[in-house]
This record gives structure tokens, C-alpha cells and sequence, in this order.
């Protein structure tokens, strides 16, 4: 603004017995938060031989997720980190892998250390995101609503004496929203939310970590292990793909290895109670060890 | 969480400008200057405008007075005439023969002015008494108008009065008075004007958090240095301001960020604050045969502030010179040149403080520049034929802005036929060329660089006028106006006003036309019973990307009818209904074939308000009077639908199919009650 002509104007203006120029805004400088939705290196690269106990390798063909909006403030102050505009593209379906940006914009200076993610079944209201088709919105609301797809083929290098020979499996998870973490709340890395500083953005990395749903002890740093899908599939219909259905006729009390518990610690579940569990910590904020935790279905805890 | 600023959004709707220059005396000794192309004189004081002006277009101000919901504001009575179409009930925008509000101009006593009312529903920013008549040129108009594609509002002021005499007004929510006196044994003359708003003041009484505040001022000072000169200074200026306090606890801020210490402190947080400032120092001078002249120094400033810290400033300075002289009693010629010179400052939005898309486009408007105008014009009204009266003219502009320069000629052609003493035919065209405008203007806030280019239209009318027995006036017209380059927000896409700061159609441009018959008649309000009934029946289209469509503030049917009865003993009654046709509505688009989204009616209802109005006048003694007055904008408490929300449903394999349905958005009651006590000498 140049200041010297509007003083002259001002002065000019007192000069002629105007009404007062109008005062100055008090109002504060913004800035912005500005999370950017990604796959993890795995979930984009895949899970290699290395990565798991048993040499399994998975590559993830299909990431799915029903995202319905993100909240930041601080638990009671709810005047604290409003934000300006539209903010972001809310209830949208998409690819993690192709990336989702949700900007928030024109929030005051402040800590907002309470970053929530709400995922939900799309809705008549549902948009689609990069990477997703309408089809892919129609099978998450159809049937039992869900929030999630998640497909891969894991191949398992079959020792024998007649050599080595690889054995595939189509994996085709989908989480329904009645069983399985909507909400994610908590998010942390080193610091627990985000802050907002005037004219700056923050730029936040949230991954979805679909390897983390082959975990085997509800953490984010237990073993990778893709054989109880395997059993599954083995119990069930032989076919080589196995569904949520067939996890879910597979119970832990039937693995042997790892640490397969539910969160209440025990085993009297399904593998697919397991998988459904392990998708509360398939959320990476910031970094690959920060993290947002779903809730636990059903608890009615807010994101 | 989300803040929601529609209250600043809709103030920031809520102001109109446009660039203007041309000046000309308030008044003319009869028969000194031929008459003007077809205009609508709204508002006269004193004698009738200069022969040749529709008389049936005609008011005196005690008329406009009288006019139901205007509050006796010249400004408003304009919305009453044909060919306005308002885009919402009660706020003083419209679209002037299918051409956006910010196509339309505004002048006071030739000097451009950002806006002609205050914040909201606010009255006039120039006191009524000082308005000596007030033209509504609405396509075809002079050479002297110019840089805008839509219609102009022209007000000229009171010539300076040659007794002492003052008006004064007392209502709920403001007051204001005029002064004028003569000195220097008539040489000299002064008068003041201003009116203040105590809004504030009642806010603060009922505690809000929210400020609100509007003021206006009027000033000018003449003096003769002969019989044949006089030089005169012309200040005014308006102020509104509307902001919210906001309680700031350092606790919250991130460690360190906060100079001010860890108490709580309040601040001032401003939605919507604009002024505008104008000094004109003019010299006239009378020329032989009638002829004057005019030299005329304008310095002005406009500032703006909105939401989100964003403020716009114009410091504008500005020379012109007019002239006019008879040369036979059958050829008058009119010229004048002027330069205009716009130092706009501008605070845009900060790098984060909207959308990323709504923060760069308002980067192309927020930008500090020195923008200039300069141009020169000349018609001639030649009356060489018995009962015609023909109007050439044309105009040359020069505009520049940052880099970017651009140049129009606008030829204008008028011409009236009197059929008979009674019955007139007339013709208006013309080329009217404006730069790049926002739908809604601001003070201080334009569109730099001359982005898209100029706006220009090609404007052609006919029509006829008669006076009829009885003291009617009427008259009937067709016109056809094209428009290309068009910045219409409004029009092109389906937003509501308070959403057009967010557009992204906000700098497009498009093509359009608009056609229609537009049709008046009155009895003038000064008669025991007057009236006025004003109908258009229009059609406005847009072309956008190849893709033609009607215009989205369409509305095919305006019908304006008051009437004024003297009930006697002093007491006047009156009222005024105002009707309009819905907009158009349009399903929006499935965004994937599983999406079924509800269907809107083709239209939205029709508006019809009533408006009403009594006065109890007393005299006092030979010139004074006072009066009390009752009005009300909207007594009806009318809603007005501004669209419809739609629902929209899944359509899912396993899963009956519903139709999603529709919901009206409704605005209002938008009504505005008004009790005050006038007088004056």
C-alpha cells in the first residue's frame, strides 16, 4: 500500500471536514495447514520378499478409501482454528496412491494440537478423487456400507525339492464401517497436531499404510505375515483369492505364530476381527512413525 | 471447523461503483441548451429538464418524496423505472437492459462516484435536498458519458440557492441536514450537508460484538468573479463501517508468537469498511449565445477494506474540460475532454488466507498500479428539420493499466421525431466500451492489467412517448443491446451475489444480448392522485465457451405501480408493489453415472412486495414546513427464493431408487421500516 498518497488523501479529507478515514483492520495475519493424503512406500511399491517372515511378496493393486472430511482445533475451544473458504474437498473417494490435498486456509495463529480424519461409506454426495471410478464408490456403498478396499496379490516362494515355484493369492479386503476405525484421532509425530503460524502453511504428510494390515501383533512395528491369508483361503474355498469373508470364518485361535490378539488380548476372534483392528493404525501422520489412531468400532469416539 | 464469513461476503456485495465523467450546469435558462438524447429525469427541482427530455420521464423531487419505499432518496426512485431489473429485493443493484450491475455508472454533479448508498439497506451517501434531478440513461446515451457498457445514473446537484434555507431529517437510525447560505450580498454562496448514523451506538446498547456505522457529508462553496464566471468547490464523501471484536487469549498461540503479553486482549476485526472522498474545483464561465464552459479539477480517494485483511485504495486525480455552444438556433455543439488518473493501492489476500484459487485470483485484482483514462468526445444536436431533433455524437477513449493499453471509439446516434405536439418517436444508439469490472464494485477495488480486455456494447433502442389527458405521461420502447467481453460473475454462472467475491467465473468473460419492450405510464405525483406504473418484458443471454444460455439473473417480467393520494388536512398515503419474475434454475450435472440429483423447477417464484408510506405535513409560516413520515420497505414481510438446494441420491444396485427432491432457499423478509421527522425552509 502506498502510505504517503493515502496520507495525503487523509489529510486532504480532515481538511474538508470529512468523517474520519475508516480504521485500521486488527485482524490477524493467517496461515495455513495443509495435509496431503499419500500411499506409503510399500503400499505404492509393495511389500518385498525381504520385508516378510516368510518371504512373501505382496503388491497392492487397488486402494480405496471413503473419505468423508478432517476437523482440527483443540478439544474445548471450538473457536480456536477455524478456517477460512472452503477448505478442502470433503467426502470424496480415492486412491491413496494418486494422492488427495486438503488445504485449510485463513486459520488464526494457534496450536491445534486435536487433528481428527473422518472416513466414511460414500454417499449421494460423494465426489470422485484421482485415481477412482464410479464403480469403485458403488461397491463400497452397496451391501454392508464400507470405507475401504484394499486389494493385492502376495506371491510366496514355495521351496520344493523340484526347486522353487511361486504360489499366488488375490487378497480382496473391504471394510465395512459398522466393524472397522472411521475416525482417527490423536494424530502426533513428534509433536502431537499442528500449528498454525502467520503467513506460513504447513505442509502434513498423512500415509495410509496398507502393510500394516499384514502386521502380526496389533503394532505398527510387529513382523510383517501374509501366511494366515493363505490358511485362510486354504480353509475356506481354495480358490486363491481370499475375502473378508473368509477371514472372518478363520480364527486366531487357528494361527500358531506371531502374536495374533485382538486388542483386548485375547485370540477369541476371527483373522478378520485381526485385520479390521489393525486398520485403527494404518494411518501415518507426518512421518512413518507418527501416527493417527482409529477408533475401536462401535465406542463411539470421535475423531 | 469453518469459519462463515456470508456476513462480510454479503457486504462486500453490498457496494456499487463505476467510473464516470460529465458535468452540466444544474440548470439551463430556458431554450439555452437543445435538448438531450432521450433520458428518464427522475428527479427534478425547479423547472423541467431542458426541452427535448421525455417530460413523461419527468418527477419533481416533492414527487419522488412521495414514492413508496424510496424514503425519498432520487436514487432509489430510479429502481421504479423501466428497464431495471433488480437482482434482489430491497438492494440497490440491478441489471440495466440485461448489462450486470457493475456495468452501471454513476455520477454526482460530473463527478464519478463509487456507489450511491450506504452499506446494506443505507440511504443515498448525498443528502435528497441537494439533488437537483437525477437521469437514468439506460443505452444510447451521450458522447459525454462514458467507460461503462451498462447503464448510467447521472444526479446533478442544487445550483447554489440565493436564500438561506436548510432541511433536516430525524429517523430511528440516523439523522442529517442541510444548509445553504448565501454571503457577499449573493456573490458567494456555502453549503453543508451531512448525515450521521447512531447505529453503532445502538448496537453498543445491546451489546453486540458487531459495529456497524455510516456517514456522509456534503460540502461546496461558489463564488462569482463576474457576470460570466464563477468558480466553485464541491467536496463530499461517505464512510461505512461494519466490524466484529474478537478476544485474542495468547494462551492459545504458539510459544513466543505473541508480543502482547499472556492477558487476553480484544481486537477490531473488520467485515466490510469503505469511504469515498471527492473535491471538485470547477470554473464555469458563460460563453456568447448561451455557450458555457467548464474547467474542473477532481481529486478523489476510495479505500476499501474486507474480510481476511484485504483493502483496495484509489487516490484519484482527474482534469476535465467541457464546453458547450449554440451555434444557430438549429445546431448546438457539445465537446469536452478530460484524463483520469487512478494510483490504486492494493492489500490483496495473504498467501494463505482464503483458497489457494480464490487467493490468486484476487491477486489480479488487489495489485497496486497507476491506471489512466483519457479520452475526448463531441456530438452536435441538430434540429435542421421541423419536429426532428437528431444527436450525433462519438467518443474516443485511451485506457491503460499496468502494461496493457487499449483504445475505443464509441460512436452514439439519437434522434426524437414529434409525430404530433403530443407524440414523439425516439432513437437512441451507440457503442459504449468499458475496462474489465467486477459484477459488484467496490471503491478502490478494480480489475488490473485490463485482463480479458475491455467490455463493450452495442446499444440501440426506439420507442414512443405521448402525453396523454390528465396529466398522464407514457410511454412504450423495444431495445436490443450486444455485449462482448462482458465481466458478469452474475450472470454467467449460477452463484448468489453474496458468493461472487468467491467465483471463479470472477474474471471470465463472455458475450451476451438482450432484448425486450419496456413500457411507462404516470400521473404526476403532485396531482391529488398520482401514480406510476413501469413493466419490461425482457430476455438476457449469455455466451460462455461456445455454450449459450439465459442469463442467471433472467427475469422476464418487472412491473412496478405505486399511486399517491392526498387524503387532505396534510395527510398523504401511498403504496407501491413490486413484482418480478424468478430466475432461472438448471439441474446441476450428475458427476457420475450412479448420481441422481434433484431436479429444480424451471424458475424460482415470482417476488411481489408492497411498500407504503404516509406523511402528516404542517406548514410553517411562508416557506417552512414539517412533516412526519411513516414508511416501510416491504410491509408485506415478503420472502424472496433465491434458488433451490437439490438432493441428490445413489442410485445402488441393491437398493430401491428415490427421486431426490428440492428445497427452496429463501431469503428475508428483507424489510425495512422507517420512522422520521422531516423539515425544513
Amino acid at each position: 500500500m502506498k502510505t504517503r498518497s493515502m496520507r495525503a488523501a487523509c489529510f486532504f479529507v480532515s481538511l474538508v471536514g470529512a468523517p474520519a478515514c475508516v480504521p485500521p483492520d486488527e485482524a490477524e495475519e493467517t496461515g495455513s495447514i495443509e495435509f496431503t493424503f499419500e500411499a506409503s512406500a510399500r503400499t505404492r511399491e509393495g511389500i518385498s520378499f525381504d520385508d516378510t517372515e516368510e518371504r512373501i511378496a505382496v503388491d497392492f493393486e487397488r486402494v480405496v478409501l471413503g473419505f468423508k472430511t478432517m476437523t482440527i482445533g483443540k478439544i474445548g475451544e471450538p473457536d480456536l482454528c477455524a478456517y477460512r473458504g472452503r477448505g478442502a474437498a470433503s467426502d470424496v473417494v480415492f486412491d491413496p496412491r494418486k494422492g488427495l490435498v486438503q488445504s485449510f486456509n485463513g486459520i488464526q495463529p494457534a496450536d491445534c494440537p486435536d487433528v481428527g480424519i473422518i472416513f466414511g461409506p460414500p454417499g449421494a454426495r460423494t465426489t470422485l478423487g484421482e485415481g477412482v471410478s464410479s464403480s469403485d464408490l458403488v461397491e463400497l456403498a452397496t451391501g454392508r456400507p464400507a470405507h475401504a478396499i484394499v486389494e493385492a496379490t502376495a506371491t510366496w516362494m514355495l521351496q520344493s525339492s523340484a526347486g522353487t515355484r511361486p504360489r499366488t493369492l488375490a487378497i480382496k479386503l473391504r471394510f465395512d464401517s459398522e466393524r472397522t476405525a472411521t475416525r482417527f484421532a490423536g494424530c502426533r509425530a513428534a509433536a502431537r497436531g499442528v500449528r498454525v503460524l502467520p503467513n506460513a502453511r504447513d505442509a502434513v504428510t498423512v500415509r495410509f499404510a496398507a502393510e500394516n494390515l499384514f502386521r502380526d501383533a496389533i503394532s505398527t512395528s510387529a513382523d510383517l505375515r501374509v501366511r494366515p491369508f493363505f490358511e485362510a483361503d486354504e480353509s475356506g474355498d481354495r480358490d486363491g483369492v481370499v475375502t473378508m469373508a473368509e477371514l472372518d470364518d478363520y480364527p486366531l485361535s487357528r494361527i500358531f505364530y506371531g502374536f495374533y490378539q485382538l486388542p483386548d488380548g485375547t485370540r477369541r476372534g476371527s483373522l478378520g476381527d485381526f485385520v479390521r483392528a489393525l486398520f485403527r493404525f494404518t494411518i501415518q501422520f507426518r512421518t512413518e512413525e507418527g501416527i493417527c489412531v482409529g477408533n475401536e468400532p462401535g465406542s463411539g469416539e470421535e475423531g | 471447523m469453518r469459519t462463515t464469513p456470508a456476513c462480510a461476503r454479503l457486504a462486500i456485495a453490498l457496494l456499487l461503483s463505476s467510473p464516470a465523467v460529465r458535468a452540466q450546469p444544474a440548470t439551463e435558462p430556458a431554450g439555452a441548451e437543445p435538448p438531450p438524447p432521450p433520458v428518464e429525469d427522475v428527479v427534478i427541482r425547479g423547472e423541467r429538464s431542458a426541452a427535448g427530455a421525455a417530460p413523461s420521464d419527468s418527477l419533481a423531487r416533492t414527487e419522488v418524496r412521495q414514492l413508496p419505499g424510496a424514503f425519498g432518496d432520487p436514487f432509489r426512485a430510479v429502481e421504479a423505472m423501466p428497464g431495471m431489473t433488480p437482482v434482489l429485493t430491497g438492494l440497490p443493484y440491478f441489471y440495466v437492459r440485461g448489462a450486470p450491475p457493475g456495468n452501471v455508472g454513476y455520477v454526482f454533479d460530473g463527478v464519478r462516484v463509487p456507489y450511491l448508498f450506504h452499506f446494506a439497506l443505507g440511504p443515498a451517501v448525498v443528502h435528497p435536498a441537494l439533488i437537483a434531478k437525477t437521469d437514468l440513461y439506460r443505452g444510447g446515451y451521450p458522447a459525454a458519458l462514458g467507460r461503462w457498457a451498462g447503464g448510467v445514473v447521472e444526479a446533478t446537484a442544487m445550483p447554489p440557492a440565493e436564500r438561506l434555507h436548510g432541511e433536516a431529517q430525524l429517523r430511528v437510525f440516523d439523522a442529517g441536514a442541510l444548509v445553504e447560505a448565501p454571503f457577499a450580498e449573493g456573490r458567494g454562496s456555502a453549503l453543508a450537508a451531512a448525515r450521521y448514523s447512531y447505529t453503532a451506538a445502538l448496537f453498543s446498547l445491546l451489546s453486540s460484538d458487531v459495529t456497524l456505522d455510516y456517514r456522509d457529508y456534503q460540502m461546496r462553496v461558489a463564488w462569482s468573479l463576474s457576470d460570466r464566471d464563477t468558480i466553485s468547490l464541491l467536496g463530499f464523501g461517505a464512510y461505512d463501517f461494519a466490524s466484529q471484536r474478537q478476544t485474542i487469549d495468547p494462551s492459545t498461540r504458539p510459544v513466543g508468537l505473541d508480543p502482547r503479553g499472556t492477558s487476553p486482549y480484544t481486537v477490531d476485526r473488520v467485515l466490510f469498511a469503505s469511504e469515498f472522498h471527492r473535491a471538485d474545483l470547477r470554473w464555469d464561465r458563460t460563453l456568447p449565445r448561451g455557450g458555457r464552459l467548464r474547467a474542473a479539477a477532481t481529486f478523489g480517494f476510495d479505500r476499501t477494506r474486507v474480510e481476511a485483511r484485504r483493502a483496495g485504495s484509489d487516490v484519484m486525480t482527474a482534469a476535465r474540460l467541457e464546453i458547450v455552444q449554440p451555434l444557430s438556433p438549429e445546431v448546438t455543439v457539445r465537446g469536452g475532454a478530460d484524463v483520469v488518473l487512478d494510483h490504486y493501492g492494493g492489500d490483496a489476500l495473504g498467501p494463505f488466507a482464503d483458497d489457494d484459487d480464490v487467493v490468486r485470483r484476487q491477486r489480479a485484482i488487489f495489485v497496486d498500479r497507476l491506471d489512466f483514462a483519457t479520452g475526448a468526445r463531441v456530438d452536435a444536436v441538430l434540429a435542421l428539420l421541423p419536429r426532428t431533433e437528431v444527436v450525433p455524437g462519438i467518443r474516443f477513449d485511451v485506457y491503460g493499466s499496468q502494461d496493457a493499453r487499449a483504445f475505443a471509439v464509441d460512436p452514439r446516434l439519437a434522434a426524437r421525431f414529434s409525430v404530433t405536439d403530443r407524440v414523439r418517436i425516439v432513437h437512441a444508439y451507440g457503442l459504449a466500451s468499458q475496462p474489465p469490472s467486477l459484477p459488484i464494485t467496490l471503491p478502490g477495488i478494480t480489475i488490473a492489467g485490463l485482463r480479458g480486455g475491455l467490455q463493450r456494447a452495442v446499444q440501440t433502442s426506439a420507442g414512443v412517448e405521448a402525453d396523454l389527458p390528465e396529466d398522464f405521461t407514457a410511454s412504450v420502447g423495444v431495445f436490443h443491446n450486444a455485449f462482448y467481453g462482458l465481466n458478469d460473475a452474475l450472470g454467467n454462472a449460477r452463484i448468489e451475489i453474496i458468493d461472487v467475491e468467491r467465483s471463479d467465473s470472477l474474471l471470465d468473460k463472455s458475450r451476451g444480448s438482450a432484448y425486450g419492450l419496456e413500457f411507462g405510464i404516470r400521473r404526476k405525483l403532485t396531482r391529488r392522485v398520482a401514480g406510476i406504473l413501469s413493466y419490461t418484458l425482457s430476455r438476457s443471454m449469455r455466451t460462455v465457451g461456445g455454450r449459450r444460455f439465459v442469463s442467471s439473473y433472467d427475469r422476464p417480467h418487472v412491473l412496478n405501480a405505486a399511486v399517491s393520494v392526498d387524503l387532505g388536512r396534510g395527510w398523504r398515503a401511498g403504496a407501491r408493489y413490486v413484482g418480478y419474475s424468478g430466475i432461472p434454475m438448471s439441474p446441476a450435472t450428475p458427476a457420475f453415472p450412479e448420481q441422481i440429483v434433484g431436479v429444480p423447477p424451471e424458475r424460482t417464484p415470482a417476488f411481489h412486495r408492497l411498500d407504503a408510506r404516509l406523511e402528516k405535513r404542517w406548514r410553517i409560516g411562508e416557506t417552512g414546513w414539517i412533516a412526519v413520515v411513516l414508511e416501510g420497505l416491504n410491509t408485506t414481510l415478503s420472502r424472496e427464493v433465491t434458488g433451490y438446494e437439490c438432493g441428490t441420491e445413489l442410485r445402488l444396485p441393491d437398493r430401491p431408487v428415490t427421486t431426490p427432491t428440492c428445497t427452496e432457499r429463501v431469503i428475508g423478509p428483507v424489510s425495512v421500516p422507517s420512522l422520521g421527522v422531516e423539515g425544513g425552509s
